[in-house]
C-alpha cells in the first residue's frame, strides 16, 4: 500500500517512474493515526477535504483530456490538409466522430465518479455523526447514573445509622443507577424513534425501487 | 530484450501522465464496444487504478515470466465471474493500443506497435487459457441463496448462504461476493465456519459507513435473495505446523479465525487455541454465543472477550493484543491476526516489540478493494474503507 510519504518520494525507484496521484488514491489514503494523547484533525473534516480535492482533480483531468483531444484534432486536421488524397472522407469523418464520442464519454465518467464519491462521503459522514451522537448520549447517561448512584448510596449510609445493611445499600445504588440512566436517555428516545422510522421507511422505499427497476 | 526496454520506457512515459490514460482507455473501449460498459460499475475511479496497477506490474515483470505468469493466470481465472469471455480480450487489446498511440504521439511507430501487440497477445493468451482450464473444474460464479439472516448489532448482520453447487474452500480463505442490489461490485468476506456437510456458508457482514455493498448486504438483503460468489482466495490464514495457536480477532475479523478454530475441532486436532475477540463494547461481541458453544465442545479452546471502548466499563479496557500479551507468553505459538487495517497494524507493532518472530505471525486484513495494487511488496491490502 502506498502512503502519501511514498507517493511524494516518487515511490520505489525501480524501472518505472512513479505516476501522479489519481483521484481515487486521494479519496482512499493510507493515513496513519496520531498516537494516543496527540491532537489530530477531525476525521469528517479530513474526509470532506479529500473528497473536495479529488473532485477538483477529476474536473482538471477532464479539462486536460478535452484540451489534449482538441490539440490532437487540430494536429490531425493539419495532417489531413496535407495528404487529403490518401484518406477517404468517410474514414476521416468516422475518426472525428469517434474522437468526439470518447471526449463525451470521458466527461460523463468524470461527473459520475464525482457524484458517486459525494454520495458515499455524505453517507459516511451521516453514519459517523450518528455514531458519535449515540456514543455521547451513552457516555453522558453512564456518567450521570454513576454520580446519582454514588449520591444515593451515601444518603442511604447517612440515614440508615444502625440499621445499615450492605445489600440494601447495593440495592439503592442499583435502583438509582437504572432510574437515572433511563431518564438521561429518555429525552433522546423521542428523537431517535422518529429518525429510526424515517430511515426504515427510506430503506423500504429504496428496496422496492430496486425490485421494480430490476437492478 | 530490446523490445522489453522499449515496452518499459514507453509505459513509463505514459504512466507519468496519470489518471487521464486509463480514463481514455475505458472511454475508447466503451465507445467502440458499448456492450462492455455494463460489465463495469457506474463509478470507475477504483477500476482505473487497478488497470494501471495490473499493466504496470505486467510491464515491470515482462522479463520475469516466473513471477508474472502465475499472477496473470489468477487474474484470468478471477475475471470469469465478471462474464469475461475469450472474445473480449481482442477488444481490450485494441483499446489499449489506441490509447498508447494517442498519448505517445510521435514516439509511436510500427515497431513499438508490434512490440505492444505481441506482449498483449501473450498476456491475453495466458489469462484466457487459465480461464478455460478453470472452466473445466468450476463454474464462473456460484449462485448462493440466503437461507438465514440474523441482525446481531446495529451494523453487523450474519448471513447464512447455500451455494447452488459444491463450493470448495478452506477454512481461513475469503470469498468474493456480489449483491444483486449492487451488480458489478464485488467484496471479500471470509466464511466463519469450516466447510460443512450441507455446504452452507456463514458470512459476518459489517455495514461500513458509506459503503454501498456492505450496507446492502447488512441491511437490505433478506432470506431468499441470491448472491453471487467468486472462487475462494487467500492463503495467509491457513493452518500450518503443529504448534499451539494464538488467535487475535478484531470485530468481524473474527470470521476466518472462528473457521480455523472449527477446523481444528472437526479434525480433533488437539492443539491448544487461545482466541481473543475484540469489540468496542460488550454489546458488540456479536458472536459470543457461538464461541462459547465451541468452547464447550473443545477442551483446548479458551475464548477471551476484550472490550476497548465501552463507557459502561471504563476499567478493564484494552486492545486485543495487549490483553493477550498480558495473559501469557506466546513465543512458541503460531499467531493469527484478522481485523481492520488499523487493528492489524497496531497488533503487529506490539507483537514485534514483544519479541514474537515475524514468520510465526499470519495476517489478513478486512478487505475492501477487490484487487490489491499489483506489484506491491507489502503483504497488506488496502484498508477497510469501502469503495463506491
Amino acid at each position: 500500500m502506498t502512503t502519501y510519504a511514498d507517493a511524494a518520494a516518487g515511490g520505489p525507484a525501480r524501472t518505472l517512474r512513479a505516476r501522479p496521484l489519481s483521484p481515487e488514491q486521494v479519496r482512499r489514503p493510507a493515513l496513519g493515526r496520531t498516537s494516543l494523547g496527540r491532537r489530530g484533525y477531525d476525521e469528517n473534516d479530513v474526509h470532506a477535504l479529500l473528497n473536495r480535492i479529488a473532485a477538483e482533480m477529476e474536473s482538471t483531468l477532464g479539462e486536460q483530456a478535452s484540451l489534449r483531444s482538441e490539440n490532437a484534432r487540430l494536429k490531425d486536421a493539419m495532417r489531413q490538409w496535407h495528404d487529403r488524397q490518401t484518406q477517404s472522407p468517410s474514414a476521416r469523418a468516422e475518426l472525428e466522430v469517434r474522437q468526439s464520442a470518447v471526449q463525451v464519454m470521458t466527461r460523463a465518467q468524470r461527473e459520475a465518479d464525482k457524484v458517486v464519491a459525494d454520495a458515499q462521503n455524505y453517507a459516511r459522514a451521516m453514519v459517523e455523526h450518528a455514531r458519535v451522537q449515540h456514543d455521547d448520549i451513552m457516555r453522558e447517561g453512564y456518567q450521570q447514573a454513576e454520580l446519582a448512584a454514588e449520591l444515593a448510596a451515601r444518603r442511604y449510609r447517612n440515614e440508615a445509622g444502625s440499621d445499615y445493611r450492605a445489600d440494601l445499600e447495593e440495592l439503592q445504588r442499583h435502583l438509582t443507577w437504572a432510574q437515572t440512566f433511563l431518564a438521561a436517555i429518555d429525552s433522546a428516545e423521542g428523537m431517535l424513534r422518529a429518525a429510526r422510522m424515517g430511515l426504515a421507511h427510506e430503506l423500504h422505499r429504496i428496496r422496492e425501487e430496486q425490485r421494480l427497476t430490476g437492478d | 530484450m530490446l523490445d522489453d526496454a522499449r515496452l518499459k520506457s514507453s509505459w513509463g512515459a505514459v504512466a507519468e501522465l496519470g489518471d487521464e490514460v486509463p480514463q481514455h482507455f475505458y472511454s475508447t473501449l466503451f465507445v467502440t464496444h458499448p456492450e462492455t460498459r455494463a460489465m463495469f460499475p457506474p463509478s470507475m475511479a477504483a477500476q482505473r487504478d487497478r488497470l494501471v496497477g495490473a499493466l504496470g506490474y505486467t510491464v515491470a515483470n515482462v522479463d520475469n515470466l516466473d513471477a508474472l505468469v502465475p499472477v496473470l493466470q489468477q487474474l484470468g481465472r478471477d475475471h470469469r465471474k465478471f462474464g469475461v469471455a475469450a472474445e473480449h480480450y481482442p477488444l481490450v487489446g485494441e483499446a489499449l493500443l489506441e490509447t498508447l498511440r494517442y498519448f505517445l504521439g510521435d514516439r509511436w511507430d510500427a515497431d513499438l506497435a508490434q512490440a505492444w501487440s505481441q506482449a498483449y497477445t501473450v498476456v491475453a493468451k495466458v489469462m484466457s487459457d487459465a480461464a478455460d482450464e478453470a472452466a473445466q473444474l468450476t463454474p464462473p460464479w456460484w449462485n448462493a441463496e440466503v437461507i438465514a439472516r440474523e441482525q446481531r448489532t446495529f451494523d453487523i448482520t450474519v448471513l447464512t448462504l447455500r451455494p447452488d453447487y459444491h463450493y470448495p474452500y478452506q477454512s481461513g480463505q475469503s470469498v468474493t461476493v456480489e449483491s444483486p442490489l449492487r451488480p458489478t461490485l464485488w467484496r471479500h468476506y471470509s466464511p466463519a465456519n469450516a466447510p460443512r456437510a450441507d455446504g452452507s456458508i456463514e458470512l459476518h457482514v459489517r455495514a461500513v459507513a458509506g459503503g454501498a455493498v456492505s450496507a446492502s448486504l447488512a441491511h437490505l438483503i433478506g432470506v431468499g435473495d441470491v448472491l453471487r460468489l467468486g472462487s475462494p482466495v487467500g492463503v495467509e490464514l491457513t493452518l500450518t505446523g503443529r504448534d499451539d495457536l494464538l488467535l487475535l480477532a478484531g470485530g468481524t475479523g473474527l470470521a476466518p479465525l472462528r473457521a480455523l478454530t472449527e477446523q481444528l475441532v472437526a479434525d480433533d486436532d488437539g492443539r491448544r487455541v487461545d482466541l481473543f475477540v475484540g469489540a468496542r463494547s460488550s454489546r458488540e461481541l456479536y458472536d459470543l454465543k457461538a464461541l462459547r458453544e465451541l468452547e464447550q465442545g473443545y477442551r483446548q479452546l479458551r475464548v477471551t472477550p476484550v472490550i476497548s471502548d465501552d463507557p459502561a466499563n471504563p476499567d478493564g479496557q484494552s486492545t486485543v493484543v495487549d490483553a493477550a500479551l498480558r495473559s501469557a507468553r506466546y513465543d512458541d505459538h503460531e499467531v493469527y491476526v484478522c481485523g481492520s487495517a488499523e487493528m492489524v497494524r497496531g497488533t503487529m507493532v506490539r507483537l514485534d516489540s514483544s519479541g514474537i518472530a515475524r514468520h510465526r505471525v499470519h495476517v489478513d486484513e478486512l478487505h475492501s478493494a477487490l484487487y490489491p495494487p499489483a506489484g506491491t511488496e507489502s503483504p497488506s491490502t488496502p484498508a477497510q474503507m469501502e469503495q463506491p
